[in-house]
């Protein structure tokens, strides 16, 4: 086959490999957000997926046990998230970034305390490869769509838009508002746990003490940029993975190892993740009671 | 009055307090089938929260819920809707992008038979027909597929009251529904509500307007401070009665009269008769578009002389909010703007920043107190430093002059009643009512505004505060500015103007003098050709 | 389902309720932390009250340890008061990473090529510090203002491209001090003038302490002054605390954000520069940093105010100080993270947060829980 469909071939390959991880955390901010909570610590819940999810395995020797308790974890920081916002109500940003903090500095103490290392875990067992890719791959490829329409056609997606616009609207025609948030806000942690979960033991098939290396944020990024929408962020997902993709090939054509330049191509995708943001897109709405605290018996 | 049949609903020694501060004290009430029971008391008389307590958005301290002789669970929004109770609200409980039939079903989402239905599937089909019938059996024209937030506010209106009816709703309760409206508007509503009653149902009217509720009503409830002081049949009261039910003794001064829409008398100029020739402020052709880029202003016209106070009435979204806006500097719009001589639309023009018309003595009372006008986490002092925090007695030099600005805002918070009057609480922290208070007195004590723009300046504020702003605004005029008051109460106006002019569409469609009639007002304020008592340049 | 926050057992009133000073919450939050990860280390087998006992003697219990804890300490300090200080305006700056890393970057390159006498050498150095961190502070100030993107975003993309292009290709390349050697990625930038170094003071007894001390002592107070003192200084809370009425009154928002920001990136600059002049005396091939992700945590547990973020600060740079020698009990150095983290969700958690934030502005004086509807409730 011809070079140029070779490479294309090559390209679409490694879209699949960069992409997934990205997507499923960003549907957890958008399932997240579009209830009305902003969730800034999917980087956190990302981390602990990765990381569990990679010591289940290696311990069980099993990857589906490893995959579910990647879930597990990112959905119980998420409760931990869901506790104090909701209940407390605590500023929702600072909450994820506290999230964020505790889960880079507690996975890296674990990773010691449990497999010795400061860098990587032993291999783990991996999941099983469909078509050259792991299940999660094409399960990141449909849940968007699932998602989108479970929004438009669904009760419990019209239910968690308007708890999202209007809480008190919602509360007045009977709709459990807190309850509605905390399960989405459980709900993206999973899903940005499953995220977590595709790096360590879809992907790379071990735990890496950088993970998930900022992806949490871009998968936020996407989301803003995807207009809080399913298909919107996996649009943005897939531009963001095609830039990931873009950068390696560049680097190494230009053998920026050598030259010293690698710092120049890894930076490419965050400057134009911020150049998108700043053409405008990011000034999209928001679901409008984003970020604020509903309290029952206020105004 | 002791039939035998039993209470459509009936709330026995309800009790809510909020912080201490008891917002509902013992009341009870029952509404039969096919009644309308009006619920009158002054803003924060306990009318709203009662309701809140009775469809389960609040939970009582005590006392008991009751409808056709079953308890309600307390605190369940869910119960009392299953049990027939619907509410429609001051501030409309709609979700801006939904559509109609969305907002409709939303709680009770009718769904597909089958599979898909265990999944959730919505039967949009059936939703969409329900609900257009549940409208066009009310009689309600409705668009069932407009995303809620583009339509008018009596639309608005009307989808909360199809939103109850499809539930089934047999006790229907509406707070302060004409608040919104414009007289025929108003007059349509009150139709409605009777056409309701006669269906069977019951319905609690709530509203602070003696006159209407006494048009529409069978019996009347009487809230003040959250006791109930009064229960009659409304054939056998009149409008001074239940005045002097809601305020007491302060029923009778002509601010009483007008919170309770019964004031016949206009304001007097008073103290004003020497207006001097000159206007002002004069506008010629102002033209603006709003937040959504729609136009707003379309060519308005109007001259305000020092000394008196102008009204601007007019149902809401025909421009008011962008007229003040404009006026303050947060808007920019086209045309000719001239305050005292000097044009504020024109290059270096003081109508083009905040800052400028500030310095120009422009004055503004916002209706959005807590957001466009103080910071709420602040405390009291600072916030009355807002606005005039570089010069003396609250700076000195760079740095802020602590104790200059504490003796200023001790003088201030007792000049105009603030309660607490600590200058190191919050001003989030502060009623409604005397959150307006400090705005006041931040912009008006002074004496130095030249332009005083008040925008709803009474809305939810308790009679006493009522009282005390309109006396600043007065007071204001008296010392020689020019004061526009836009409000969507023509009471308010009729008490504090010396004319009124009202907006229809970004344009003034008339100016009346105070005593002109409902109905002169409710033709223009519909666009009707202008049958002024003056000219608009009066 | 409506909430009742009716009858609340009282120790749970207690417990939970906002603190009436926003330091006695981060010292309930930092002595929780404290016994929380003392019981997580005895959870992994680790010896945790000499892995606790080296941690006080690393961090206070020499001179030369007092002086490692007071360098770590000033350099968290500046990076807290860089991300209070943005917090003034209301914006999160979580960038101060990024412009700690400039500023360092600024440090190196002006101390060691600017030709000036010692007396200028450094105050130039800082001061090219302050501008670099300042200016790349600007970028999310201008993109939030002019955009409408959130800061949180554009700072911590920010961040990765300032850790890209300094680490992986400015100080690996051009600024590299070696090259065409196999060392090169560990060589970092030139040495600085030695004029441009930080004067150690004390140098007698072992302990690396240095000016930076009281220079960032210095400027924390005078940020303090300007934020509670100054006419601008309280415009600028006004825009953090009610920006639509800041407006209203004539404030001009988008010129304080600007210059509130560029104040915060111009703190985590200097706090850079003192590393780099300090101790490192150039920009070191491998730098672990982190300064500027502390800063964070130093401003969440300081209360968002200046005198919290010098408490927090030092306290952090204690812990820093002390972890290394953690080591010897087999416990990893990130474990004063995890300290730190978990303070920082307790300082974030229960009710303390949302009333302590809208405070931090202002005046920490109502009651807890006072903003409940009133009677004039509808």
């Amino acid at each position: 086959m011809s070079p140029l469909l070779q490479s294309l071939l090559d390209a679409l390959h490694a879209l699949l490999e960069f992409a997934p991880p990205l997507v499923l955390a960003s549907l957890g901010g958008v399932l997240s957000e579009k209830s009305g909570v902003v969730n800034i610590g999917l980087e956190g819940m990302m981390r602990f997926g990765a990381f569990f999810a990679a010591a289940v395995a290696i311990s069980t020797g099993n990857p589906w046990l490893g995959l579910v308790a990647g879930a597990l974890a990112g959905a119980l920081s998420a409760a931990l998230h869901a506790l104090l916002c909701l209940r407390y109500r605590a500023d929702q940003v600072v909450s994820g970034i506290a999230l964020n903090l505790v889960a880079l500095s507690s996975v890296t103490f674990l990773l010691e305390a449990i497999f010795g290392s400061a860098g990587v875990s032993p291999p783990s067992p991996q999941l099983p490869r469909i078509f050259g890719h792991s299940a999660l791959t094409w399960l990141a490829l449909v849940l968007p769509f699932a998602m989108h329409w479970m929004f438009t056609r669904t009760q419990a997606g019209l239910r968690i838009r308007a708890v999202g616009e209007h809480p008190r609207a919602a509360a007045t025609a009977g709709v459990a508002v807190l309850r509605l948030r905390a399960l989405c806000v459980i709900g993206s942690g999973a899903l940005a746990g499953l995220g977590g979960a595709t790096l360590s033991i879809g992907i790379l098939g071990q735990f890496d003490v950088r993970m998930p290396a900022g992806q949490g944020f871009m998968a936020l990024a996407a989301m803003i940029f995807g207009k809080w929408t399913p298909l919107g962020a996996l649009g943005a997902c897939v531009f963001f993975a095609l830039a990931e993709v873009v950068q390696r090939s560049l680097s190494l054509t230009f053998h920026a190892a050598d030259l010293h330049l690698e710092g120049l191509f890894l930076a490419l995708p965050y400057a134009l993740t911020l150049l998108v943001l700043a053409l405008g897109v990011g000034r999209t709405r928001a679901p409008a009671a984003d970020g604020v605290p509903y309290d029952p018996e206020g105004r | 009055m002791s039939e035998a049949r039993s209470s459509a609903l009936e709330l026995r020694g309800i009790v809510k307090r909020f912080g201490g501060v008891a917002a509902v004290d013992d009341v009870s009430l029952a509404v039969a089938p096919g009644e309308v029971l009006a619920l009158v008391g002054e803003n924060g008389a306990g009318k709203s929260t009662l309701i809140q307590v009775a469809c389960g958005l609040y939970r009582a301290d005590a006392g008991e819920v009751w409808m056709d002789d079953v308890a309600l669970a307390p605190g369940d929004p869910r119960a009392a809707i299953s049990a027939g109770l619907g509410v429609v609200y001051q501030h409309f409980m709609l979700v801006g992008p939904l559509t109609v039939w969305e907002n409709v079903v939303l709680g009770r989402e009718p769904r597909r038979a089958g599979v898909a239905g265990a999944l959730g599937l919505i039967d949009r089909e059936r939703a969409r027909r329900e609900v257009a019938e549940s409208a066009r059996k009310a009689g309600l024209a409705l668009d069932v597929d407009a995303p809620a937030e583009s339509l008018s506010v009596a639309a608005q209106q009307r989808v909360e009251i199809v939103k109850q009816l499809w539930r089934g709703a047999r006790v229907l309760v509406l707070d302060e529904p004409t608040a919104v409206l414009s007289a025929g508007e108003a007059d349509e509503l009150l139709r409605t509500v009777r056409g309701l009653a006669a269906e069977g149902r019951a319905v609690v009217f709530i509203s602070h307007k003696l006159r209407e509720v006494l048009r529409v009503a069978d019996r009347v409830a009487v809230l003040r401070r959250g006791r109930l002081v009064l229960t009659v049949r409304a054939s056998e009261t009149q409008a001074d009665a239940l005045a002097d039910a809601v305020l007491g003794a302060a029923a009778r001064s002509r601010e009483g009269q007008a919170v309770l829409g019964v004031a016949s008398a206009p304001a007097a100029a008073s103290a004003s008769e020497s207006i001097p020739a000159a206007p002002r402020l004069i506008a010629r052709d102002l033209a603006c578009a709003d937040s959504r880029g729609r136009p707003a202003l379309r060519g308005l016209s109007l001259e305000l002389r020092a000394g008196e106070i102008l009204g601007i009435a007019g149902v809401d979204g025909n421009g008011q909010t962008e007229l003040a806006e404009v006026l303050c500097g947060l808007r920019a719009a086209t045309g000719s703007l001239q305050l005292d001589g000097q044009e504020g639309l024109a290059h270096g023009g003081w109508a083009l920043d905040p800052s400028l018309s500030r310095a120009r003595g422009v004055a503004h009372l916002p209706a959005d107190r807590h957001r466009l006008a103080l910071c709420g986490p602040l405390t009291l002092e600072e916030n009355l430093s807002l606005g005039q925090q570089r010069e003396p007695p609250f700076a000195r030099g760079m740095l802020i002059d602590r104790a200059g600005r504490r003796a200023r805002s001790l003088e201030l918070l007792a000049a105009y009643d603030v309660r607490p009057p600590d200058p190191l609480a919050r001003a989030g922290d502060l009623s409604g009512g005397n959150q307006q208070k400090l705005v006041a007195a931040r912009e008006l004590a002074p004496g130095r505004a030249r332009l005083v723009v008040a925008v709803q300046p009474s809305r939810g504020l308790d009679f006493r505060a009522t009282e005390r702003i309109h006396q600043a605004l007065r007071a204001a005029r008296d010392a020689g500015a020019a004061v526009l008051v836009i409000s969507l109460d023509l009471d308010e106006l009729r008490a504090l103007a010396g004319r009124i002019a009202v907006l229809f569409e970004g344009r003034v469609a008339g100016v009346c003098a105070p005593d002109a009639s409902d109905a002169q007002f409710g033709a223009l304020m519909l666009g009707g050709a202008a049958r002024t008592q003056e000219a608009a340049h009066g | 389902m409506a909430d009742a926050p009716a009858a609340r057992p009282p120790w749970r009133q207690a417990l939970f309720a906002p603190a009436k000073s926003p330091l006695w919450s981060a010292l309930f939050a930092i002595l929780c932390a404290l016994a929380f990860c003392f019981l997580a280390i005895l959870a992994t087998g680790k010896d945790a009250a000499s892995g606790y006992a080296d941690l006080f003697q690393g961090a206070l219990g020499s001179p030369r340890a007092l002086g490692e804890s007071a360098i770590k300490g000033s350099v968290l300090l500046l990076t807290g008061l860089s991300v209070t200080v943005a917090f003034t305006v209301g914006l999160f700056n979580i960038g101060a990473e990024g412009q700690f890393i400039w500023g360092a970057l600024a440090a190196a390159v002006a101390g060691h090529l600017l030709p000036l006498p010692a007396a200028l050498a450094l105050p130039a150095a800082l001061l090219a510090a302050a501008l670099a961190g300042g200016l790349w502070a600007l970028i999310p100030a201008w993109l939030k203002s002019a955009r409408g993107v959130h800061e949180v975003i554009s700072t911590i993309l920010l961040n990765w491209v300032a850790i890209d292009l300094v680490h992986g290709w400015l100080v690996a390349g051009p600024l590299s001090v070696a090259s065409g050697n196999a060392d090169v990625s560990i060589a970092g930038t030139a040495p600085i003038r030695d004029e441009a170094a930080l004067p150690r003071l004390f140098a007698a007894s072992g302990s690396r302490l240095d000016l930076g001390l009281p220079i960032a002592l210095a400027i924390a107070l005078c940020v303090w002054l300007f934020l509670t003192r100054t006419r601008r200084g309280f415009e600028w809370r006004c825009v953090g605390a009610g920006p639509e009425a800041a407006r209203a009154q004539g404030i001009r928002n988008g010129r304080c954000i600007a210059e509130a920001m560029f104040l915060s990136g111009a703190l985590a600059g200097v706090a850079g520069a003192l590393i780099i002049l300090g101790t490192e005396h150039r920009y070191p091939g491998v730098f672990r940093t982190g300064y500027g992700f502390d800063g964070i945590a130093v401003a969440l547990v300081g209360g968002v105010t200046a005198p919290g973020a010098v408490a927090a600060g030092f306290f952090f740079g204690a812990l820093r100080a002390g972890s290394t020698r953690l080591q010897l009990v087999g416990i990893h150095p990130s474990f004063a993270e995890l300290i730190q983290g978990v303070a920082v969700l307790l300082v974030a958690a229960p009710r303390l947060f949302a009333p302590l934030l809208a405070k931090l502005r202002g005046r920490v004086n109502s009651a807890p829980g006072a903003a409940q509807p009133t009677a004039e409730a509808p």
